[in-house]
């Protein structure tokens, strides 16, 4: 159920009875710009842990514990164009609770003041509250680097997006750029975001709806706000040749990351046969990379790949031995090139439509899940019903499939190698 | 089967235990679409010294996981294999104690249960498979070494209880991988595979009955020979004085972890799980961002949003980790040292945060229900009296400040602690 609140606001109620548990999730998005990542990034931090009313992280921790351990997030996400802050509350059903309760009121009410009222003094906010935020985020940033998958996962991502920086750069800023920002500036920026930015608040559960519509009514900075329209999907600059990118690293393991172009989206003729087509590469324990990789040739203990239908990108990522790099990047190519010619079982293919169905009921019984499709749905303006969906896999064939693959287009590759090699000799 | 109800949730459970040994736990989820069943094995990485008869047994580090691993390679196919073609999602996982056999499904239930049942219980070993094996099990342990804050776990564990197979990380090392040989396998799977050490639980869309039935039907058509008596050898009596351990490590900012051993004897069932419950509130009135505690170490820039804390009360040992990362590692150790010094004393006057704690902590219950994920991890077999989650709201209801107050002395007033800073040698600050 969808209610226009403003111009530019809107309700969508997700109605269930199926869980003890209600969600509130609300998206404030604007079109993607990376001179905003690190502000956005920030202030989503910023708006986590204190307001007006509650100006401490003890004082809010301690509201959430007082609403039943009702747990409130915010954080900055990137859907294709669209820049993202997303703001999640769960908290349980009144019916499990003991004594009389509206939590629902009570939950909307920490809501409009954590959004509506931040720890501002003098036009800024809160000096040490800033700093402390700043720092801890700076120190976050610096220390990615730690985790191997995730660093190899950035570059790759830059390395792909040459000269590109809006899909190119991570999400949560630079340390440098974190550095810059003045609590006055940031303040200024979050008030345009407030009136400019589209809203899009889902609650699902058990819910009544007239209740809730009126509860959002009483966001005083949900007015009327221009709609503007950009496209979703990401379409990458053409490139000439393969961006290679080699780093040594200490540590025990090498990483290997690659990223190819993959010209299908997200709701698009071919889409389903992408989906099918990354999990019969490296998407499942069933695939070619992982049967062939780690099982057969005991290369790996981690390999899989990822497909974003909305960027049109496939990525592969490996833990490896360093010296093993070659063999490993040569097998991956052999087993794209065994699914470009149809190179695979069809009892292996019944299979990984089988789970992806299996998978996709399974959703109905996730609160978060059933919201996030809808919330994706949403933006993307494609749905579908399950019925639907379950017969768009069924009929995905071979010959479909063979084209997937051959669409692929290697565009970057990064190795964090590690000096080490394993000491053992099997 | 006897059945325990749970009228303020709606729910219930089924329990049965089955001839040859074998507990069956139930949880229906009626309105879900999706089965969650877990075939629990009470045998982890700790079990590695054991009596067999007059035989004294001594296994290599890392053989619980290594078996683990070993289960799913069949003579011409693997394990994988199956569940996929049901279109099920399996996974498995090795702890301490335990080794944990799961799927989940959506269609075909009572075959994925067949498939999990017989393939647990269905040994295929050979040699060779075991040596192939060895190059995937480096690479899982090269990633885990590769981790710093799995570093800083394993080597606070490690100082915690030396010289005992809690010191070696649940893999193991390359070397001790390396020595596990194809007798040593079956060795372990002969001796702790056997349906009296094994639990089965199941939760979600799911005919209870009906389910039992199938389970009986499967296991009576196995037999099981006859084995010498076991007994498990967890020897934990080393200790050593209290002492910073300095790994030096590639990292941008150090990390640091105290660890604090239990040495006082920990009840098993249900007021085992109330002593978890005492402790874990106890160390949110201390260490959570509700406590004064941890919002002056947090304002002071001891810790950041990276500090965690976790309690673990296993079979034969319990301990407690509170680790994050920091650019003051020896001022974060005696500040936090200086506190839990004090806590005896101090948690006395915290009955009013404890009230708030128990707000939160039904509510975390709560939001568990929903998941049988955390359902199903959350429900240990093997305590001797079914406990679930809606036991622990139980326990929580009837847990007064007394009992945390008490529970709090018997722990600390006999425990030992030990430090680990992981960090370059020249970020030591």
């Amino acid at each position: 159920m969808e209610y226009r609140v403003a111009n530019g606001v809107l309700l969508q109620v997700v109605p269930t009875d199926k869980f003890k548990n209600m969600k509130i999730m609300i998206n404030l998005t604007s079109p993607i710009d990376h001179r905003n990542f690190a502000k956005l990034a920030l202030l989503a931090e910023l708006l986590e842990n204190a307001s007006a009313k509650y100006r401490s992280e003890m004082a809010v921790s301690r509201k959430l514990s007082a609403m039943y351990g009702a747990s409130y997030g915010v954080s900055v996400l990137r859907y294709g164009n669209q820049h993202t802050l997303q703001i999640k509350m769960t908290y349980p059903n009144d019916q499990y609770l003991p004594d009389d309760h509206d939590l629902t009121a009570e939950v909307f009410a920490f809501l409009k003041e954590m959004i509506e009222r931040p720890l501002v003094v003098a036009g800024q906010f809160e000096q040490a509250y800033f700093k402390i935020h700043q720092t801890n985020m700076i120190n976050y940033l610096e220390s990615i680097v730690d985790n191997k998958e995730y660093e190899g996962t950035l570059q790759l991502q830059k390395l792909y997006y040459p000269n590109d920086r809006d899909h190119g750069d991570f999400l949560l800023g630079s340390a440098s750029e974190i550095r810059k920002i003045t609590s006055e500036e940031l303040l200024r920026y979050y008030r345009q975001v407030l009136a400019q930015a589209e809203v899009t608040v889902l609650v699902g559960g058990h819910v009544d709806s007239g209740k809730i519509l009126a509860e959002v009514r009483r966001f005083k900075t949900f007015k009327d706000r221009p709609i503007t329209s950009y496209p979703l999907l990401v379409v990458p600059d053409p490139v000439q040749q393969v961006a290679i990118k080699r780093q040594v690293i200490t540590g025990s393991q090498s990483v290997l990351s690659l990223g190819y172009q993959l010209p299908i989206y997200f709701g698009s003729q071919d889409y389903f046969a992408a989906m099918i087509f990354n999990q019969l590469f490296g998407g499942s324990t069933r695939s070619l990379l992982f049967t062939n990789v780690r099982e057969k040739a005991s290369l790996a203990y981690d390999i899989h790949s990822n497909y974003s239908s909305l960027f049109g990108m496939v990525t592969v990522q490996a833990g490896i031995d360093g010296q093993n790099e070659k063999r490993v990047t040569q097998l991956i190519h052999e087993q794209l090139d065994h699914l470009a010619q149809g190179d695979f079982t069809d009892e292996l293919l019944m299979g990984i439509k089988r789970s992806l169905i299996n998978q996709h009921r399974s959703e109905s019984d996730h609160l978060g899940a059933l919201m996030d499709n809808e919330y994706l749905q949403h933006i993307t303006k494609f749905s579908i019903s399950d019925n639907d969906w379950e017969n768009q896999v069924r009929l995905v064939n071979r010959s479909q499939l063979k084209a997937v693959a051959t669409q692929l287009k290697l565009r970057a590759i990064v190795a964090l190698n590690s000096g080490e090699v394993s000491h053992a000799n099997h | 089967m006897q059945t325990i109800n749970y009228p303020i949730y709606g729910e219930k459970l089924l329990v049965s235990q089955l001839n040859n040994g074998l507990m069956v736990y139930i949880q229906p989820k009626p309105g879900f679409n999706k089965t969650t069943a877990v075939l629990g094995v009470n045998y982890g990485s700790i079990d590695r010294s054991f009596q067999l008869g007059n035989q004294t047994i001594i296994q290599p580090a890392g053989i619980a996981h290594f078996l683990e691993h070993k289960m799913f390679d069949k003579k011409d196919y693997d394990v994988f294999e199956l569940f996929n073609q049901t279109g099920a999602a399996s996974n498995a996982y090795t702890s301490f104690t335990n080794t944990n056999y799961l799927f989940s499904t959506t269609e075909a239930f009572k075959e994925n249960l067949m498939i999990l049942l017989d393939f647990v219980q269905t040994p295929y070993f050979t040699a060779a498979k075991v040596e192939r094996e060895k190059g995937i099990i480096d690479q899982e342990i090269n990633m885990y070494q590769n981790n710093p804050d799995n570093q800083a776990y394993f080597k606070t564990v490690n100082a915690l209880y030396p010289a005992s197979p809690l010191s070696s990380d649940i893999a193991g090392t390359i070397s001790t991988v390396n020595q596990i040989r194809l007798k040593d396998i079956e060795l372990a799977y002969q001796t702790f595979y056997r349906p009296d050490n094994m639990s089965l639980f199941i939760t979600g869309k799911v005919d209870p009955q009906e389910t039992l039935d199938w389970i009986s039907e499967n296991q009576q058509a196995k037999s099981w020979g006859s084995q010498p008596s076991v007994s498990r050898q967890l020897d934990l009596s080393q200790d050593q004085p209290e002492n910073r351990h300095f790994v030096n490590m590639t990292v941008s900012r150090p990390k640091t972890m105290i660890g604090i051993r239990g040495n006082d004897s920990v009840p098993t069932g249900r007021l085992g799980l109330k002593y978890e419950i005492a402790l874990s509130l106890m160390f949110d009135l201390f260490f959570s961002e509700n406590a004064d505690e941890y919002d002056k170490l947090y304002h002071d820039e001891i810790i950041d949003d990276s500090f965690s804390w976790e309690f673990e009360n296993e079979r034969g040992f319990h301990f407690a980790l509170l680790g994050g990362d920091t650019d003051h590692p020896d001022e974060f150790i005696n500040r936090i040292r200086t506190i839990i010094e004090q806590i005896p004393e101090i948690v006395k006057r915290k009955s009013t945060d404890f009230a708030l704690q128990k707000k939160e902590q039904l509510g975390n219950y709560i939001q568990m229900m929903d998941s049988q994920e955390a359902i199903s991890s959350q429900f240990d077999g093997f305590l001797g009296s079914p406990l679930t989650i809606y036991d622990e709201v139980a326990i929580l209801n009837e847990l007064t400040f007394q009992d945390v107050v008490q529970i709090t002395q018997s722990f600390l007033n006999k425990a030992s602690f030990q430090e680990v800073i992981i960090g370059n040698t020249k970020s030591r600050g």
